[in-house]
């Protein structure tokens, strides 16, 4: 190759680059003034382009509407941190990023309701025609998004460092108390930091769009990447963002070019990974030293169950086997909503040990259940092996990767296992869709055959379905009996104090390991026994959806409650029934929209909800006996 | 053969222990050593390096050289939680009980190194893992029971005054049934009744439990009153060393520490 | 002269447990104000309740005539109580200056930071500071941070200052520095309380000081009275 179309190839993944870079400096923004990662920031730059684009498509002039569109995404943001974020800012920091979360579904629910998922175009600023430096020719659009992002780099770093409102950001995300002692105000500051990243992220994709299209789809994607680039530059510095997005864009390049674009993913992400074992501060950040406790819980802590009773487990196993009764009787959809509700809720139970009692957010059970899935699909069909030994070897599988993966990420604190899970998942499903040899590619395996165990095969749904509700049930003791152990107070007393746990005998990265790889063992058996109900193993009901709905389950049921994982699943899986029948529409792209509405919306009200409890009197008039009942619920007791 | 006559090896045995943070000389050339069942103050102007020492001993912040033997072990550099299972636990100078869990919860936690069983054990409540509760609990009920934090037992701990919590501390390092106890401070914030209090259980638990103390503290007259060895530390080393009486008249001591 | 400072029937605590049981307290403009008592009998509670740190705090905090009732924290300190709080709450990673500059975000909280030059009157006090300027807080010793602390909430020149335990955790000599910066503070004649475990240093520099027990005043007076109260010389002195 050339020098010149190399350096094409550099200057095309600059602008890209660039994008990543906008996407990644609001991450790092809200990062260092309120310490939340925010998974809605690739939406808000979605949202910024797509309003543009609709502006104009309704007779705006393209000067006229960037600007509205840029204000607007600021808007958003700051009403949703002044109404969602801002009432709810006591919860633990796992329970902000899933409100985020949330908020990423709602934009994407309320732009398909209302705009549809079709691409829209936006007209370049400055013409067309593009430049030529030699024989490398650039878009003037290209040039403005890198100009627009130099300018904005600068600013960030003048704000925070030679503005009062700067400086008191950064005080105020190092020591909140301390803040307040001297009339630093974070609740309101907070507004700001979200305000300029909803403006941040309106700017890149108001001036990215006129090179792509604006899509609704391309949010989740463009958040990870941007976010993928903070982490690799390092989050907290100030060239970091910058560094990492430019780095970023360059790799996608040259593994297009060199490797194979197929398997950019599984490369990008996993360099993430490599970043994050080896340089967890980022490429650019300083070491700090050790980290300090996390903030002290709040004192109103109740106390929990310490032991687990006869009644505990009778309650459990009655409610089991009622549960296993009543299937035989349902109809084919009751049943068919409760297996996957059973399978849902193996899941939920595991991210409850990681995410509940251990504080981590773990982003990736997705990854662990098509591991199961595919241990089961492959070892059954083309090594002909019994389904029980496959399941067991998934389940084996899984609990290492975990464990491995949990030995490296766990030595740091902080939001990176949501990272490093996440990189997982796209990672497992690139290799999902790329290994056809293996995996069957985007097709699957299929002609998995139904479980069976000593010789009796669950064929029928019913079978199916008793099945999966023993599964469930024992999961469910099986956690109950961990949260009630010396494994769940020492897991609780590492959130509280981590050098005291370690004083105490502690070795709190093989702990937190232990309960991820316990949680990947249950995601590996729910996605066993998904393929062994459906038949085939594919990727697509394991990637990122799935993870929001498994996240949504556990908020719905709150964290620290066994019972609650069940409800919650139920729930999640009873909801988009309830909508298509409600609306009576069948699964429509309406339908999608309508479903990401209520997801996000849940996601966010539950969170606030929960957290209602210690908002002032006067304005939870109707949030406060809910609240209460949310308490009783055992809501109330979420970990900080 | 080993002379039955000579004297009883040291507990623990510190030379030449430095910690370096950057550029400062946080502690150097430090050398002591404790015997079994002891009771020893370490005191010292702020900064002078205590609670460093102590960091260095218990694994927090490793040393940049030197030795830590434990019963002729050597320990020097172990994390914390291998520290805690070689025998030597500590409490905090700002107190760090488990919020989210009671007082009986927060020492049993304290037995926690002496138990031997991981996650499979605790997921399927084998024989192994409720003869490991069961000791856990039963140790820390005879501490909080000794210590008088008996009427306590089922709240959060976070909810005891600091005199109390201070004590819940002391008795969680104590169910890991330690050979040594650092304890950082336990005075500081207390009252004069209180530390009288506190010196008494202090007693009571090197009597009942034969495990050796390392005192940082700075209420000299506690520190006087209860240790039978002192030593002195200043700008990151040791000063002086020796018994009370010895300490209290030592020209050195009082120029640096007691200002007068 | 009504007082600056006036506290009625205050009663505050943590979740169900009651703290402080119904508190009066008055500082007039000018006075060094001493709150003794045993650790637990409620000295850091009744001034986090005077700062506004205790939801569900009940009775009347009036400052300069004022209401405090629904304000939060960063409001009271905007109306000009500073504060050493407990446990310094210094921003580590940030600098002297940086620290110095934030003590005065509630009189400018837009435009750029101060310069130095600004907080001349901070260094003549405490000319330590001046020398570590560009050195981070968490660099500094125990003694110097607590110097910083004291710095920021002087910064902004508080009409009412409140310390809690500034020699918490200090060695005698520094000790003995801290109470002479009081001692400097009071001359210069900013409105002190202060609360602290070091009862007969404090009563040499306390106008007035109120002893606290178990969440209630238990008694008050002129320093001078106090200090010869041979009841109170024996429960909090130590003899």
């Amino acid at each position: 190759m050339g020098f010149e179309s190399f350096a094409q190839l550099c200057f095309s993944g600059l602008a890209n680059g660039a994008l990543y870079a906008f996407i990644a400096l609001g991450f790092s923004l809200v990062n260092r003034s309120t310490g939340i990662i925010n998974f809605a920031q690739g939406d808000l730059t979605m949202l910024g382009g797509l309003l543009s684009a609709v502006l104009v498509a309704a007779g705006l002039p393209l000067w006229a509407a960037v600007p509205v569109a840029v204000a607007l995404c600021g808007c958003v943001s700051g009403l949703f941190y002044q109404f969602a974020i801002r009432p709810a800012r006591r919860a633990g920091m796992s329970q902000l990023t899933i409100m985020t979360i949330g908020l990423s579904i709602l934009i994407r629910g309320a732009v398909v309701t209302i705009w549809g998922s079709d691409p829209r175009a936006l007209p370049s600023f400055s013409g067309d025609a593009p430049l030529r430096l030699g024989r490398v020719s650039m878009l003037p659009q290209e040039l403005w998004l890198i100009g627009a992002l130099l300018v904005a780099v600068a600013g960030t770093w003048l704000f925070f460092h030679r503005t009062m409102i700067g400086l008191a950001l950064r005080a105020s995300a190092a020591n909140p108390l301390g803040a307040a002692y001297t009339g630093i105000d974070p609740a309101r500051l907070g507004l700001v930091a979200f305000v300029l990243a909803g403006l941040l992220g309106g700017l890149g994709g108001a001036i990215w769009t006129p090179i792509y299209f604006a899509q609704v789809d391309v949010g989740l994607g463009l958040g990870l990447k941007g976010f993928t680039a903070a982490v690799i530059g390092g989050i907290a510095t100030t060239w970091g963002p910058l560094a990492g997005g430019v780095a970023l864009a360059l790799m996608e390049a040259l593994v297009a070019l060199y490797v194979s674009p197929s398997w950019q993913d599984a490369i990008l992400y996993g360099l993430m990974l490599l970043v994050l074992f080896l340089r967890p501060q980022g490429l650019l950040g300083k070491r700090t030293s050790a980290g300090a406790d996390q903030k002290a819980v709040s004192v109103s802590a109740t106390l929990r169950r310490t032991t687990l009773g006869w009644r505990d487990v009778g309650a459990l196993l009655l409610a089991t086997v009622a549960l296993m009764l009543a299937a035989t009787r349902l109809g084919d959809t009751v049943q068919t909503s409760l297996i996957l509700a059973g399978i849902l809720a193996i899941v939920v139970l595991g991210l409850m040990l990681v995410t509940g009692y251990g504080g981590q957010l773990a982003l990736g059970q997705g990854a662990f259940m098509m591991i199961g899935a595919y241990a089961s699909g492959y070892l059954t069909v083309r090594l002909g092996w019994p389904p029980a030994a496959a399941l067991v070897c998934g389940m084996m599988l899984a609990a290492t990767t975990a464990l491995a993966l949990g030995r490296m990420i766990f030595r740091l604190q902080g939001y990176y296992l949501s990272m490093a899970s996440l990189g997982v998942l796209m990672i497992v499903l690139t290799v999902a869709r790329q290994w056809t040899a293996v995996t069957g590619g985007a097709n699957g395996l299929i002609g998995i055959p139904p479980f069976s165990l000593g010789g009796f095969v669950f064929a029928s749904d019913r079978a199916t379905c008793e099945l999966v509700i023993a599964a469930a049930g024992l999961a469910g003791f099986l956690m109950l009996s961990l949260a009630r152990s010396r494994f769940g107070r020492a897991l609780l007393a590492v959130r509280s104090s981590e050098a005291a746990a370690r004083a105490c005998g502690v070795d709190v990265v093989w702990l937190k390991a232990q309960a991820f790889a316990a949680s990947a063992a249950l995601a590996s058996l729910a996605g066993s026994l998904y393929v062994h109900y459906v038949g085939i193993a594919n990727p697509s009901p394991f990637g990122i959806e799935a993870t929001i709905a498994q996240v949504t389950a556990l908020t719905v049921g709150g964290y620290l409650l066994v019972s609650g994982a069940y409800a919650g699943s139920i729930a999640i899986i009873a909801l988009p029934l309830l909508i298509s029948w409600i609306s009576g529409s069948a699964v429509t792209q309406s339908f999608a929209g309508l479903q990401n509405l209520v997801f996000g919306g849940l996601l966010i009200g539950l969170i606030l909800l929960q957290t209602a409890g210690e908002l002032r009197p006067l304005r939870a008039w109707s949030l406060r006996p809910m609240a209460r009942l949310g308490l009783r619920l055992g809501w109330g007791r979420w970990p900080t | 053969m080993a002379d039955i006559n000579a004297p009883a090896p040291p507990l623990l045995v510190i030379e030449a222990l430095q910690v370096r943070f950057g550029g400062l000389q946080a502690v150097q050339a430090l050398d002591f050593s404790i015997g079994a069942g002891e009771l020893v103050g370490l005191v010292g102007p702020n900064g002078a390096g205590k609670t460093t020492t102590f960091n260095a001993i218990s694994g927090l912040h490793p040393p940049t050289a030197g030795w830590v033997a434990l019963r002729g072990r050597d320990i020097t550099g172990l994390p914390p939680e291998q520290v805690s299972r070689a025998g030597v636990t500590r409490t905090f100078q700002n107190v760090r009980l488990f919020a989210e869990l009671s007082v009986l919860e927060n020492v049993m936690m304290g037995a926690f190194c002496r138990g031997r069983c991981g996650l499979l054990a605790a997921m399927l409540r084998v024989g192994r893992h409720r003869r490991t509760e069961r000791r856990a609990r039963d140790v820390a009920l005879h501490w909080i029971e000794r210590l008088g934090l008996g009427q306590y037992a089922a709240q959060p701990a976070v909810t005891l005054p600091l005199g109390l919590q201070r004590v819940a501390e002391v008795a969680r390092a104590l169910a890991g049934e330690p050979c040594l106890v650092l304890l950082d401070e336990p005075a500081a914030g207390l009252n004069t009744g209180e530390k009288a209090r506190l010196t008494e259980l202090l007693r009571v638990v090197v009597a009942d439990s034969g495990c050796a103390l390392l005192l940082v503290e700075h209420d000299m007259p506690l520190v006087m009153g209860l240790a039978e060895r002192v030593i002195v530390m200043d700008f990151g080393r040791k000063l002086a060393e020796g018994t009370p009486s010895e300490i209290a008249c030592n020209p050195d001591v009082i120029r640096v520490y007691l200002g007068a | 002269m009504t007082p600056l400072l006036t506290v009625r029937t205050l009663h505050a605590g943590y979740g169900k447990i009651t703290v402080l049981h119904g508190v009066d307290l008055d500082v007039k403009a000018g006075e060094f104000v001493a709150i003794l008592g045993a650790n637990g009998a409620g000295k850091s509670t009744l001034l986090k309740a005077i700062l506004g740190m205790m939801p569900g705090a009940s009775g009347q905090v009036s400052f300069a005539g004022r209401d405090l009732a629904g304000l939060a924290t960063p409001r009271r300190v905007r109306l000009g109580i500073g504060a050493i709080p407990e446990g310094r709450q210094l921003f580590g990673e940030m600098t002297v200056l940086e620290n110095l500059a934030l003590g005065l975000y509630v009189r400018r909280s837009f435009g750029p930071p101060p310069r130095a030059g600004a907080m001349a009157h901070v260094f003549e006090l405490l000319p330590r500071l001046a020398e570590r300027k560009h050195q981070t807080a968490a660099s500094l010793s125990g003694g110097e941070a607590q110097m910083l602390a004291i710095g920021r909430a002087l910064i902004a020149r508080p009409r009412l200052l409140l310390c809690d335990e500034p020699s918490l955790g200090l060695a005698p000599l520094r000790v003995a520095e801290m109470f002479q910066t009081l001692d400097r503070l009071r001359r210069s004649g900013v409105t002190v309380v202060l609360a602290d475990q070091n009862a007969k240093a404090a009563l040499r520099l306390a106008d007035r000081a109120y002893v606290m027990e178990t969440g209630r005043i238990v008694a008050a007076g002129t320093a001078g009275a106090l200090a010869d109260d041979p009841r109170l010389r024996e429960s909090y002195l130590g003899g």
